[in-house]
């Protein structure tokens, strides 16, 4: 069993390892090690395009993230209290939305969005003022935000409510007995009580929209995400400074998960 | 940074008193800054990551950025450094495998490409699209039309506007690793036989309509640039037959065959001599039943976001001393006389780069039609999930 | 009473507006749009035009080599996944000590965190020439091709999906009380039988999860048949990159994006259904 486990553990690190150790690598390929050197973190980080990436898919995880456990919170809360037709339409729509490729959202959006520009920009540009430059409505930010927020969205719904589900229903009684506000139960009883599922459907579409290449490959129009980016250095011949990218992706989120972790103990310590 | 700053991570209290200390006003910004730490955090995040900040250096009317599409192993990495270095400049490049795939990225919009590389036969279809944009020539003073030989420099003007200016001609053929493959092919006729026999499974196709479906239409004794239904579906069968003797369908085959995993494969003479400049025993072959000639050519395309960046750069590429410089890399012969009086006789007298008179009469250049010619189109789709 | 009751349905209709029109304007409206492009025609330049025939479905066997790999790929890569993957969580949730737990976990999780694109990347160089084969040849395999082939592909699938199926058994599995299985060999059931009755039964939730996750991201996958597959294993998701990113067909790539989600609603009800039956708790939407 434990040998077992040895060998999955190798399985998962052994192609790691290779992309860190080919991250150092002083040659241009990166097929072949030829010495060692760190020229090509320098490389990375002093390029604005890795940096332009990186931001925008920062930008891009952080707003899905915020959005979808917003509207995905508040949602599945309402759909407790809804019965009937709208109740299955939901139901309907969540399990659709979770269920279809991510391919298949990037091909549907794309399409979309390109017809109904299509027929805006005309409109927009023969109702503008004179004189001045009407806006063109294309691909960006805000349809891969869109898209993005289309699937996570609906996972948080699904934490959520698994959690509601488990709530101590108790505790909203008797606060709504002891004639609290519904803010005021929803603030200090529910809550608490469904955080955790807020926080891991947070966690969750953050790391789902940072790490997604295939619906912003089809919706991004000129934005460069990370990974898209990442793809076009592969296509075009790869060299170690996508290894370095990746190595440092890697270690910014151990590094971000060992503070958590040390935060967190830090506060039991205290309690 | 402040006196009381003793280096010491501020803890979440002490944070917070400051914080609404700052908000009320009874300190700056700079020393709230410097009192929780964050300015130091910044300038560490600043001189780490100098990509993050606005360059002011070059900031000039160029920019500091240019998004350049082209196809792999096209270019030489110094000579872009170079550009970057004279102008602030920095280029990012994307590579294509398709003249179909940039056309399906611009029909779909918002590319944010400054420049991209088609080939001859799409700048016609390119222009009737309004999808790229008439050159303002005065802005591309190294280029010198009278010296580019009309016969690759012609598909760049369209109804008398020009659209596009050369960078490199070239043909398809195909390369062999001779000490994998003994029986020396010289047709595709051959090619498709080895390929199917003593070379199963190592052989490589593009994917790209225009010279895999244009190898098979030769092989079969067709025209290269054919669309007739019924040649085209004889080419198909050949393909799907020969699939599952192929190693790959890509059109970067330089991994591949480096690798020591592909033994053959439809091949850019560029390529065919960067590969044979690392391993002696690749030899690039113009194959004697036909093929493919063809022009590279800069363009811009409609709504391209670093506009003038774009025109110094195509022009910095135009300059003759850098587009040999460029050749002697990546290895496909220039258009430009000037460049080609310029070229140490390594480059004049390789036969990869300059194949013999009576090879190139077989050649044919790309037709205009099969860009968008629904059966080719449709014809590599099946063979490729076939 | 009545007062509140109205107040309790404007507080419940507002918080579902945003989600509502998420719904209409990202997936109904889209999802139409492909409906109406799929009988429409190819424009002679490529993309659509309208129209109404229905050659494009007529058509989809020219893709029939696609839906059946897909649908080959993705339960045998699932079930891979799960058999990989089910002693590991096993291994984790009941084997380990406490104080290895959280960091083995954690260790499951980390390849994640780096892009899914450069880990299978790096399985290009590993099974290329001049990675394991030139291993293998030295110890005298020669000639061995690993690159593109089946065996690469579905090796990729379980690498890039081994921590999604990891996850949920080992949740379920944890859960499972420790006492129930003391109590089974207490009662003198043998280590197998244990395992049969109690242990697989209580974790079919963990598993019948995973197992969902992964087949759902594997009929859309595009991206491990792309690079370990050298394009010569062609999934749906290729040939759909395909017509939109190269030949153009935009009205046959919606027929055949609309296939595809009908195939899923069958496949993944028909599976929800079914687990639902066998196990009583169904898929546990706690896990997701």
């Amino acid at each position: 069993m434990r040998i077992y486990a040895i060998a999955v553990y190798l399985f998962l690190y052994v192609p790691i390892g290779i992309i860190v150790l080919f991250s150092f690598n002083a040659g241009n390929h990166a097929s072949e090690l030829r010495g060692l050197s760190v020229q090509w973190y320098g490389k990375a980080l002093s390029n604005p395009f890795v940096g332009d990436a990186f931001i925008t898919s920062l930008v891009i995880a952080l707003t899905v993230a915020v959005l979808s456990s917003l509207m995905g919170t508040a949602a599945a809360l309402a759909l407790q209290r809804l019965k009937g037709r709208m109740r299955v339409l939901f139901d309907g729509l969540i399990f659709v939305s979770v269920m279809i490729p991510g391919i298949v959202i990037g091909i549907a959006t794309l399409v979309a969005l390109v017809t109904v520009f299509d027929f805006l920009n005309p409109i927009l540009a023969s109702i503008w003022p004179e004189g001045s430059q009407a806006p063109k409505l294309h691909m960006g930010y805000a349809s891969v935000i869109a898209a993005h927020t289309l699937f996570t969205m609906s996972l948080v719904i699904i934490m959520v409510r698994a959690r509601i589900a488990g709530m101590d229903r108790a505790l909203i009684e008797a606060s709504m007995d002891l004639y609290a506000t519904p803010w005021r139960t929803f603030y200090q009883v529910t809550l608490p009580q469904i955080y955790p599922a807020i926080l891991a459907g947070f966690l969750l579409s953050f790391t789902f929209s940072f790490d997604d290449f295939i619906i912003s490959f089809f919706v991004a129009g000129p934005n460069t995400t990370l990974p898209i980016y990442i793809f076009s250095s592969i296509r075009r011949g790869i060299t170690p400074e996508v290894n370095a990218i990746g190595t440092m992706v890697l270690v910014g989120s151990l590094i971000l998960l060992m503070t958590a972790q040390y935060l967190m103990r830090e506060r039991d310590k205290t309690k | 940074m402040s006196n009381n700053n003793n280096d010491k991570p501020i803890t979440a209290t002490k944070f917070m008193k400051e914080f609404h200390r700052y908000q009320k006003g009874s300190i700056s910004r700079r020393q709230f800054l410097g009192v929780t730490g964050l300015g130091t955090a910044m300038a560490v995040m600043a001189t780490a990551m100098p990509a993050l900040l606005p360059r002011t250096a070059f900031a000039g009317e160029l920019g500091d950025r240019l998004v350049f599409s082209t196809w792999p192993n096209y270019h030489d990495q110094a000579n872009v450094d170079q550009f970057t270095k004279a102008t602030g400049v920095n280029v990012h490049i994307n590579a294509f495998g398709s003249n179909e795939e940039m056309l399906a990225k611009l029909q779909a919009g918002g590319t944010g490409w400054d420049v991209f590389v088609p080939t001859n036969y799409t700048i016609e279809e390119y222009v009737k699209l309004d999808l790229i944009q008439e050159l303002d020539l005065s802005k591309l003073p190294n280029y010198d039309a009278g010296s580019n030989d009309p016969k690759f420099a012609g598909p760049a003007t369209v109804n008398g506007k020009v659209y596009a200016v050369p960078k490199n001609w070239g043909t398809t053929g195909f390369i062999v690793n001779s000490k994998k493959i003994t029986s020396g092919p010289k047709s595709w006729k051959d090619f498709f036989d080895v390929t199917m026999n003593a070379g199963s499974g190592h052989t490589i196709l593009h994917d790209y309509q225009l010279t895999t479906i244009g190898a098979a239409l030769c092989a079969l004794g067709h025209s290269f640039n054919s669309i007739d239904a019924k040649e085209l579906a004889a080419a198909e069968a050949l393909l799907i037959e020969s699939k599952p003797h192929l190693f790959a369908i890509t059109s970067d085959y330089q991994p591949g065959m480096r690798s020591g995993d592909g033994w053959m494969s439809i091949c850019w003479n560029g390529d065919a001599t960067q590969l044979k400049r690392d391993i002696p025993e690749m030899e690039y072959v113009v194959a004697t039943d036909g093929g493919e000639i063809w022009t590279d050519f800069y363009c811009i395309p409609k709504g391209a976001p670093h506009l003038e960046a774009a025109y110094a750069f195509i022009n910095n590429f135009q300059d003759p001393a850098v587009q040999v410089s460029d050749a002697q890399v990546h290895g496909y012969a220039p258009t430009d006389a000037r460049a080609l009086a310029l070229q140490p006789k390594s480059l004049s007298t390789d036969p990869i780069l300059h194949p013999a008179a009576e090879l190139m009469s077989g050649l044919e250049f790309g037709a205009a039609q099969t860009l968008t010619d629904p059966i080719r189109a449709e014809v590599m789709a099946s063979f490729k999930s076939a | 009473m009545k007062e509140q009751s109205k107040s309790n349905r404007w507080l419940t209709a507002v918080l579902l507006t945003p989600t509502g029109l998420w719904f209409a304007f990202m997936l109904v409206l889209p999802l139409i749009v492909i409906l109406v492009f799929s009988f429409g025609e190819r424009a002679p330049v490529g993309g659509y035009a309208g129209g109404f025939t229905l050659e494009h479905y007529a058509n989809l066997g020219a893709r029939l080599k696609a839906f059946t790999n897909t649908l080959t790929y993705a339960p045998v890569g699932t079930l891979l996944s799960l058999l990989v993957a089910y002693p590991l969580a096993y291994y984790l949730a009941i084997k380990v000590n406490r104080r290895y737990k959280l960091i083995l976990l954690v260790l499951v999780i980390v390849p994640f965190w780096t892009s899914l694109l450069i880990r299978t990347y790096a399985w290009i160089y590993i099974l290329g020439g001049k990675g394991l084969p030139s291993i293998l040849d030295w110890i005298g395999f020669e000639g061995v091709r690993l690159i593109n082939t089946p065996g690469a592909v579905l090796m990729g699938i379980v690498y890039g999906y081994l921590p999604l199926m990891v996850f949920p058994i080992y949740v379920s599995l944890e859960k499972l009380n420790k006492s129930y299985l003391e109590a089974s060999s207490d009662l003198g059931a043998s280590p197998y039988k244990t395992f049969m009755q109690v242990t697989l039964p209580l974790s079919m939730p963990g598993v019948a999860t995973g197992c969902m996750l992964v087949f759902i991201l594997l009929m859309g996958e595009f991206l491990i048949p792309a690079f370990l597959g050298g394009g010569k294993v062609f999934f749906i998701g290729n040939a759909l990159v395909d017509l939109f990113l190269q030949s153009r067909n935009w009205p046959f790539g919606s027929a055949i994006s609309i296939t595809l989600v009908v195939i899923m609603l069958i496949t993944v009800s028909l599976y929800m259904r079914m687990t639902m039956r066998n196990s009583k708790t169904g898929v546990d939407e706690s896990l997701m």
